[in-house]
């Protein structure tokens, strides 16, 4: 399996790349940032790529958006010192084929990363039980996209093309008060700071396709 | 039985399985003829004994590693190895930290203002 693992902590990717390569992994890159990450991706198209959360210039996470959507075939593997919950739903929300902790074992490490060409995803025990309790959380609760009602779902679109109150209410052919009335509306239900938020919420639960 | 060339350049590392330290020893493994290095678990029950049979120049521990942190307290290393280093990973700086001893008699309160002042008893 031909790995790259990004990690701007060096001495710990170091003894990672030296114990994946002692596994028989075909180590074929290292970088230390996520944006590095990415581009190393694209151009060796690895079977695996393992990624730290904290990284510079680029996190973890946003790396990862980018190689699912850039990269789809790669598989992805957060290796973290991050516990957190958000983190860990995120990731395999956003198709991450595991979630491993820095304190693990290396000989777990090593186990649930040939487990992986099994089809299996890379997760311990405990982060697993924690993925299906989230996910089954998530579903039983109404998402924040579910309580917008067919105005504002008819409006939140052309909020992401990131058109002005003006231009909006001219295609909806309402009022500007009209408009800025439902688009506090929107910005309330799904818990968004601003209009960039709110799009970007939409675009990531799948409620409006990304503007091309 | 170790030779005393071999002896000086061993180097012990505890850990309980963590994957810092294991990869540190693996990427260290490589550097044969410089440093030879021996995994020992903290949880050995005759831990004091293997390490002063070694003698180490240098132990590495994973500070985040919690059978490390509680059954090779800093303190305790340094009594069985009042000479080596004592070198401390943190898995989420960029650093290391070394920790070493001196050890000088001291039999009365003149000693301890010589040892304060820096000058050491030879």
């Amino acid at each position: 399996m031909r790995v790259i693992v990004a990690d701007d902590h060096s001495l710990f990717r170091d003894g990672v790349v030296s114990l994946l390569e002692a596994a028989g992994f075909e180590v074929v890159g290292q970088v230390g940032d996520g944006r590095q990450a990415v581009d190393l991706v694209l151009k060796l198209k690895p079977d695996l790529i393992l990624l730290d959360i904290t990284m510079p210039h680029m996190g973890g996470l946003e790396a990862l958006h980018q190689i699912r959507e850039r990269a789809p075939a790669v598989q992805v593997v957060m290796l973290t010192v991050s516990d957190d919950e958000a983190d860990l739903l995120e990731a395999m929300r956003s198709g991450a084929g595991g979630y491993l902790l820095k304190n693990l074992k290396a000989e777990e490490f090593l186990d649930l990363l040939g487990g992986l060409a099994r089809g299996e995803a890379a997760l311990t025990r405990q982060a697993a039980s924690r993925v299906i309790h989230g996910l089954t959380q998530g579903a039983q609760s109404p998402g924040r996209g579910a309580q917008l009602t067919a105005r504002e779902l008819e409006l939140l679109p052309l909020l992401v093309e990131g058109l002005p109150n003006r231009a909006i209410a001219q295609r909806l052919s309402v009022s500007e008060n009209t408009v800025k009335y439902h688009v506090k509306a929107i910005l309330q239900k799904l818990e968004a700071k601003n209009r960039t938020e709110a799009a970007m919420f939409a675009i990531r639960a799948g409620l409006v396709k990304p503007p091309r | 039985m170790h030779t005393e060339q071999v002896s000086h350049s061993h180097v012990v590392i505890l850990s309980s399985g963590s994957l810092f330290s294991e990869g540190v020893a693996s990427r260290l493994r490589e550097h044969v003829g410089r440093v030879q290095v021996t995994l020992l678990d903290p949880r050995l029950p005759d831990l004091s004994t293997r390490l002063s049979s070694i003698g180490p120049i240098a132990v590495i521990l994973d500070a985040a590693d919690p059978w490390v942190v509680e059954k090779c307290p800093l303190n305790r290393l340094l009594g069985i190895l009042p000479g080596a280093r004592i070198i401390e990973l943190d898995s989420q700086a960029q650093q290391v930290r070394v920790v070493t001893s001196e050890q000088y008699p001291a039999k009365d309160v003149n000693d301890l203002v010589d040892v304060i002042d820096g000058h050491l008893p030879a």
